[in-house]
């Protein structure tokens, strides 16, 4: 797996070498199409706006941060991403990420290909996602601009980590629906910004390799009478019924005040997402 | 003779002792040192224990019970009322439906949903029966029909569950937790709603049991003074009625109702209130047993499966295990044949098609969106850079379509069922399953990778059938094989969709008929297929003329049936397979395509070929272009929209039929 | 033979058509009752479509009949059953019943969907079993009996039933020579004895020469003969019905027409 996903780092790294002269030869602008949220992310914040993204309608649900700038094309749905308005766009480079690997010879038709593989690599993510940062800064000629933004992300969670002491111990969750809820652990991004914060995961089973794991409201019981974060958004007849379970009530977490609704945090995306997570935790809590 | 009436409930006995055993087994350790009190009575906040075992353990296993009992009893009233061993809510697609009906109130009605999710699932649940009567009313009840109809029913359901799912991914994740079947529980309050309305239901299945009896002898009933059609109505109804509550509270078990009935059989139930009653009491315990097991296995791999996907991924090859061990009656009356007209121009019907495929091929290769979404046709250079994007997806499509036909046109002929299709013959799920396969073996599989594994799913697939085909004298059985193959993909599918594997997106949306994908070297190697296989079966056709009266006609007129109908099945399972992997496994256009050409007057012969062919194409390439454009910049997979475009117009077509032919 | 007391069926130009074809011409006849009336004509000569709308199976096209003087359409679906019972050609599968159980169903019409099984219905279909000689086998499973005895077991389902009207579509089809004049025996006592009026589609003609006091001849949908036996088995009259040649002589012993292709 590990080593497969190297070979196709490398070979992605080749195909784009004679493409990266280019780029240091002065070009400023390259339009950029992302079919990722998480890069995309990078990308505005590093000042290279993409000039297509998948699915934009549903970035201030699930992305939010940062915000996603205006004329950004809608390339449809990442299962079935429109390769019409992808030609008629004309970008240079399209960013893509390991899921989509399968239609590359489709998508280098256009433009170069570049794909990061970020998760489910047998890492965590973090260093994954700061190396991204930087390639995508140099590819795109804004290596100040990632270093900065690398730097900016490591204050900002370490100042976090000052005002989040009082957390000591959390489980972080999204609820499927009433009775469904998937737990946040090792291998995601959330793990990587309590591990940054100096917390501890209340959630202790065992995740997949995306850093997740599935389970009922009755194994909560786990969290024990430590904080409880979940996160946006809720489906609409969760939080009708919760209040009136008898099991929920009787959470220790719940007595004591401990749970806490938190804002749409991207689990697959980058270091925005990672900071926007660890100030999120804070102001929920403070 | 007491003995032997005793019996079945030894059995009852020991299976419930095997469920209590797996049910100490695994929930003692979490109950340890809890006085019964603490645990039956509301437990103290406190005592975190007690909580759990008082408001999850005991009423999951209070739900797995009522829910088991719920579809046992249902599965039989099905199965006695129809007189026909395979019928259950699973194979009437009765739990698809109403999945599909849940899906669309909670997307666009969800006010429904507040106030009762009964009245959608029950409306999705009855629609289904609705239209699996409505065929099997013009066939007789056909026992084979029946089920064809009610599991192509589902897994069309389950198709558009997909497409919604495809659109929505981010808000639907719950339907599908929903559609595996989750038994978890909060509390007491799904338990305190459903059991008042199962028991309801159950009264009313003992008051029927008199006239339930009766009906035992079929039509012949009604020399005895009962109310057939009533009677079977009312126990119908009630059947629904258990499903759809059942799967309003935890969502689809699949293939639960039909594991039931058959165990009350094989354990010597024989009247049918010694039945219902059994099978109720098996469903309740095989449901806990299953349960338990999942929980345990939660707890030990900390993967949570659903207990309902689970119950179908070993329910759908029981349902081929029931097939191959009973021999079902699987003569089916070939009806309404003689009466479609043909058509006395022939070439001038055809032409009309090729006309027809040959604008829509147009429209989809020069008209489209802009990049502001605006209608445009476009030309000149701009076509020129778009063409490598619609010309492959286009000619794909098209040979899908064709590939698709032809192999359907085969099958209908050999098998004299028009309900055969290769979605039906379980090809295309059989590559399907080689696909999945591969998608786990390897990381990152490349289109070699897949075109590897659905190969070999589809060969696998294929050897069976040979095996069956060698065995069974009628050449329906098989079709039963193909759809419960279909079946334990979609649970299959379910399982890893819950699991919130990421890979199961992509599974998701080949399965959905996308095209987006293709390469031309792809397209163009489909397209070779297509021609060959055009000819190829035109030069059959005079020798399958003969399977259209019967095998021993057949016989007599020379064929080598065998040998012949080996033949075919694995030209039409390879047919199958090249289109398979083009639109996925779901487009039923195998099945449409034939039908609709002897609509229209091309009912045999080479004529029929190129019929089927060509509104096979047709279909395809419509599709294609409303798929690309309708809902720009989304783009919808050119197979469910086949699937969409042609599902009801050819509902309507069975259905209405010609209504004379029925009488004979 | 017994003695004319009144009247059962009384037909008033039935037919029956579908989709234009006709399968039965309007038939005009009345039916005694307490005798057994043999039903006789080719394959799709209209006999089971007769007997299926006598059954109320099947609602006729056209003409009216009446059942005791009373119009078929307004006898109440039970009340018709404790009157006529009816055995249709193709016995039905009977999914795992005792051969007691399945006579037991013949007393639906007397104890309803809720009312109990009587300390009479027990003794009717006791009887019924004895009659048929199916007591022996009456805790056996009927799918795994021939099918002679499965025929029986039904024919025991009707006598349990105990109506005034036996309708039977060729109850003896499956049976072996021994047991045909068994059924036929026991159904001419059932008319003789105990009143009833049985109406027997039958393919055998020598059988209907023996045991039907009266013939009911169908060819092509039309009534073409409904006489006593004795008048109607000439050969003059087969060969109207059959249109075979045939020729006739009497039963050394009973001497009822014996008939042979000439």
């Amino acid at each position: 797996m590990a080593a497969l996903s190297r070979r196709a780092f490398l070979l992605g790294t080749m195909a784009l070498a004679p493409m990266l002269s280019i780029v240091r030869s002065g070009a400023a602008t390259l339009r950029v199409v992302s079919l990722d949220y998480g890069l995309a992310q990078t990308l505005i914040e590093i000042g290279a706006t993409p000039i297509g993204l998948i699915d934009t309608p549903s970035w201030p649900i699930w992305a939010v941060e940062p915000p996603l700038p205006q004329g950004i094309a809608n390339m449809g749905s990442a299962h079935e991403i429109n390769m019409e308005l992808l030609q008629l766009l004309k970008p240079d480079l399209i960013l893509s990420t390991p899921y989509l690997e399968w239609v590359r010879p489709q998508l280098e038709l256009i433009a170069p290909v570049k794909s990061f593989p970020i998760h489910a690599t047998g890492t965590s993510p973090y260093p994954n996602i700061v190396a991204a940062t930087r390639e995508l800064g140099s590819m795109l000629g804004r290596t100040a601009e990632a270093e900065a933004l690398i730097e900016r992300t490591a204050s900002e969670l370490e100042a976090a980590k000052a005002k989040a002491q009082h957390l000591g111990k959390l489980a972080v969750m999204t609820f499927m629906d009433a009775r469904n809820i998937r737990f946040y652990g090792p291998g995601g991004n959330f793990q990587d910004v309590l591990d940054r914060l100096g917390l501890e995961n209340a959630w202790k089973r065992p995740t997949n390799e995306w850093g997740f794991s599935d389970g009922g409201i009755a194994d909560l019981i786990e969290v024990g009478d430590n904080w409880l974060f979940y996160i946006d958004p809720v489906p609409p007849d969760v939080l009708a019924t919760l209040p009136g379970s008898p099991l929920w009530q009787s959470m220790p977490f719940v007595q004591k005040d401990r749970a806490r609704r938190m804002d749409s945090v991207l689990m697959f995306g980058t270091l925005p997402s990672m900071t926007r997570f660890a100030r999120l935790l804070v102001e929920a809590t403070t | 003779m007491k003995r032997k009436d005793a019996q079945p409930w030894l059995w009852i006995g020991a299976l419930w002792a095997a469920a209590l055993a797996i049910t100490a087994f695994n929930l003692l350790p979490s109950l340890e040192g809890l006085s019964l009190g603490s645990v039956f009575s509301t437990p103290s906040p406190d005592d975190s224990r007690a909580v759990l075992a008082h408001y999850s353990l005991l009423p999951r296993l209070a739900m797995a019970a009522i829910c088991g009992f719920a579809l046992g009893l249902s599965g039989m009233l099905f199965q006695h009322v129809l007189r026909n061993p395979l019928a259950s809510p699973s194979t009437l697609g009765i739990e698809a439906g109403a999945q599909l009906s849940l899906g669309i109130a909670m997307l666009w009605f969800p006010a429904i949903l507040g106030w009762s999710r009964d009245i959608s699932t029950a409306f999705g649940g009855f629609a289904a029966v609705g239209i699996v009567f409505a065929v099997g009313w013009k066939y007789r009840f056909n026992s084979v029909v029946v089920i064809l109809t009610g599991m192509v029913t589902g897994l069309y359901c389950t198709a558009v569950v997909t497409l919604l799912t495809l659109m929505n991914d981010h808000y639907l994740a719950g339907l599908f937790i929903w559609g595996g079947g989750s038994l978890n529980q909060n509390d007491w309050r799904q338990v305190a709603t459903l059991t008042p309305k199962i028991i309801g239901c159950s009264v009313l299945a003992l008051l029927l049991v008199k006239q339930l009896s009766v009906l035992t002898l079929g039509d012949a009933a009604q020399a005895l003074g009962v109310k057939i059609q009533s009677i079977r109505a009312g126990a119908l109804f009630v059947a629904v009625a258990l499903t759809a509550f059942t799967v309003s509270a935890v969502g689809i078990i699949g293939f639960l109702g039909l594991a039931a009935p058959a165990i009350a059989r094989a354990i010597g139930a024989r009247r049918i209130a010694t039945r219902l009653i059994a099978a109720s009491l098996a469903g309740a315990a095989l449901l806990i047993i299953v349960d338990q097991l999942v929980q345990f296995y939660g707890a030990v791999s900390g993967v949570s499966l659903p207990t309902g996907a689970v119950t179908a991924v070993i329910g759908a090859p029981f349902l081929l295990f029931l097939m191959l061990r009973r021999n079902v009656p699987n003569a089916i009356a070939v009806q309404g044949k003689a009466l479609i007209v043909a058509t006395p121009r022939p070439r001038l019907l055809l032409s009309l098609l090729l006309l027809l495929l040959a604008a829509a091929a147009l429209l989809a290769i020069v008209v489209g969106r802009d990049i502001n979404a605006g209608w445009a046709s476009q030309a000149g250079e701009t076509l020129r850079s778009l063409l490598p994007w619609r010309v492959p997806r286009l000619v794909a499509a098209i040979s899908a379509g064709v590939l698709l036909a032809l192999s359907g046109s085969l099958l209908q002929r050999l098998t004299g069922n028009a309900l055969a299709s290769p979605e039906v013959l379980g090809v295309s799920a059989g590559t399907a399953l080689g696909l999945l396969c591969m998608l786990f073996l390897v990381a990152q599989p490349t289109y070699a990778h897949r075109l590897i594994g659905g190969f070999s799913g589809a060969g696998v697939v294929l050897v069976i059938l040979f095996a069956v085909n060698r065995r069974s004298h009628a050449g329906n059985q098989f079709l039963i094989f193909g759809v419960s193959l279909g079946a334990l993909l979609t649970a299959l599918v379910s399982v890893i969709l819950a699991s919130g594997d990421p890979r199961a997106l992509f599974l998701l949306s080949w399965m959905a008929g996308s095209t987006y994908g293709v390469t031309p070297l792809l397209a163009w190697t489909s397209a070779a297929f297509a021609i060959a296989g055009l000819f190829a079966v035109i030069l059959l056709a005079r020798p399958l003329q003969h399977f259209a009266l019967g095998d021993i006609s057949a016989h007599a007129h020379g064929v080598d049936i065998k040998r012949f109908r080996a033949l075919i099945l694995g030209l039409s399972a390879l047919l199958t397979a090249i289109a398979t992997l083009v639109v996925g496994p779901l487009s039923f256009v195998g099945l449409m395509a034939p039908h609709l050409a002897q609509r229209v007057g091309l009912p045999r012969g080479t004529t029929h070929i190129l019929g089927s062919a060509l509104f096979g194409a047709l279909l395809m390439a419509a599709a294609d272009f409303i798929g690309r454009t309708i809902y720009f910049p989304w783009q919808l997979p050119t197979g469910l929209v086949a699937t969409l475009l042609g599902g009801p117009i050819f509902a309507v077509l069975i259905i209405r039929g010609s209504r004379q032919s029925v009488q004979h | 033979m017994a003695a004319m007391t009144g009247t059962s069926f009384s037909l008033d130009g039935i037919g029956f058509e579908i989709d234009g074809k006709a399968l039965l011409h309007p038939l005009t006849l009345s039916v005694p009752t307490g005798e057994v009336v043999g039903i006789l004509g080719h394959n799709g000569s209209g006999k089971s479509t007769l007997l299926k709308i006598l059954a109320r199976f099947q609602a006729p096209t056209a003409g009216r009949a009446e059942y005791a003087g009373q119009d078929l359409v307004s006898f109440r679906t039970k009340d018709y059953a404790r009157r006529v019972a009816y055995l249709p050609q193709q016995t039905p599968d009977t999914d795992g019943m005792t051969v007691r159980e399945v006579v037991a169903l013949g007393r639906y019409p007397w104890h309803g969907a809720l009312g109990r099984f009587s300390a009479l219905d027990k003794l009717k279909v006791a009887d019924a079993l004895k009659l048929t000689s199916m007591t022996a086998l009456a805790d056996r499973v009927v799918d795994t009996l021939s099918g002679g005895e499965r025929q029986r077991a039904f024919v025991a389902m009707l006598i349990a039933q105990d109506t005034e009207c036996l309708l039977l579509d060729e109850p003896i089809s499956a049976l072996d020579i021994s047991h045909q004049i068994e059924v036929m025996e026991l159904i001419r006592m059932l008319a003789h004895e105990h009143k009833k009026t049985v109406l027997i589609v039958l393919h055998d003609i020598n059988m209907a020469a023996r045991y039907c006091d009266r013939l009911i001849a169908l060819a092509g949908g039309r009534l073409v003969a409904h006489d006593e036996t004795a008048a109607l088995i000439t050969a003059e009259r087969l060969d109207a019905i059959y249109g075979v040649r045939m020729g006739i002589f009497p039963h050394p012993q009973t001497q009822s027409p014996i008939s042979y292709v000439l």
